[in-house]
């Protein structure tokens, strides 16, 4: 039943978009984990965005019909992608316990779907801002993603 | 799905669908996929005894599968995204 589970047209447009852009982005958190093969749940697809707010990014969401909404602007919400066809998209403004963007940018695991090309936060890298966080949700899936990336590592 | 029980012998599953009990490729393909995976999980947990077992089982598991599809697994047992949408 997994293979009947895709991205939308809408999220897969905004993706190769960010790409003919040149929008700079890693997927983090559990749905990079998950993409690298950890058996793990999450809800939503955090994207690590290098320029928020920049024009690149802007002219890709207005490629597909999609707007930024900065931080506060509707009471105390984080940033947004919207409208609700883009929801599946978490914005993220930084990531603790990892190195700068572009230190992690450059030791990114980059996997494809279909010719869109998506770059994710490094396995070791998920470990370690899970590692730095100290709320309950992020130290219970720690023994989850260790010995994923045993397996993986191994698998390799 | 069948709901007979799961055979960890591949060797055993194949008697099995050749018996005509389960004619199926798929059910075959991921015995024999599960067999594999838990054979590997033992060898690495045999080196890591602190790692959990079943997790390695999946992740080698979800190895199988494209990018997307682990990523919709997840999503689908997260409930953010439905089978069919």
């Amino acid at each position: 039943m997994v293979e009947r589970a895709r991205f939308s047209v809408e999220e897969i447009a905004l993706l190769r978009a960010f790409a003919e852009h040149g929008v700079r982005y890693l997927v983090v958190g559990l749905s990079s984990a998950a993409l690298q093969g950890a058996p793990v749940v999450t809800q939503d697809v955090d994207l690590w965005i290098e320029e928020l707010g920049s024009e690149p990014f802007k002219a890709a969401l207005r490629q597909v019909g999609a707007f930024y909404v900065p931080p506060g602007l509707a009471g105390s919400n984080p940033p947004m992608i919207g409208p609700e066809a883009f929801r599946l998209f978490d914005l993220v403004v930084d990531v603790h316990g990892v190195g700068n963007f572009a230190d992690e940018y450059a030791n990114a695991v980059e996997v494809r779907i279909g010719d869109v090309p998506l770059r994710l936060l490094s396995l070791k890298s998920v470990i370690a801002s899970k590692e730095s966080l100290g709320r309950q949700k992020d130290q219970a899936v720690l023994p989850a993603l260790r010995a994923a990336l045993t397996a993986i590592s191994r698998d390799s | 799905m069948s709901d007979k029980p799961l055979a960890i012998s591949s060797a055993d599953s194949r008697a099995g669908a050749e018996r005509g009990s389960i004619e199926s490729d798929q059910y075959l393909q991921f015995i024999e996929a599960v067999a594999e995976a838990n054979q590997r999980a033992e060898v690495i947990v045999a080196a890591y005894p602190s790692l959990d077992r079943s997790t390695i089982v999946h992740t080698l598991l979800n190895l199988k599968l494209s990018p997307e599809e682990r990523l919709f697994k997840s999503l689908l047992r997260g409930g953010a995204r439905a089978i069919f949408s």
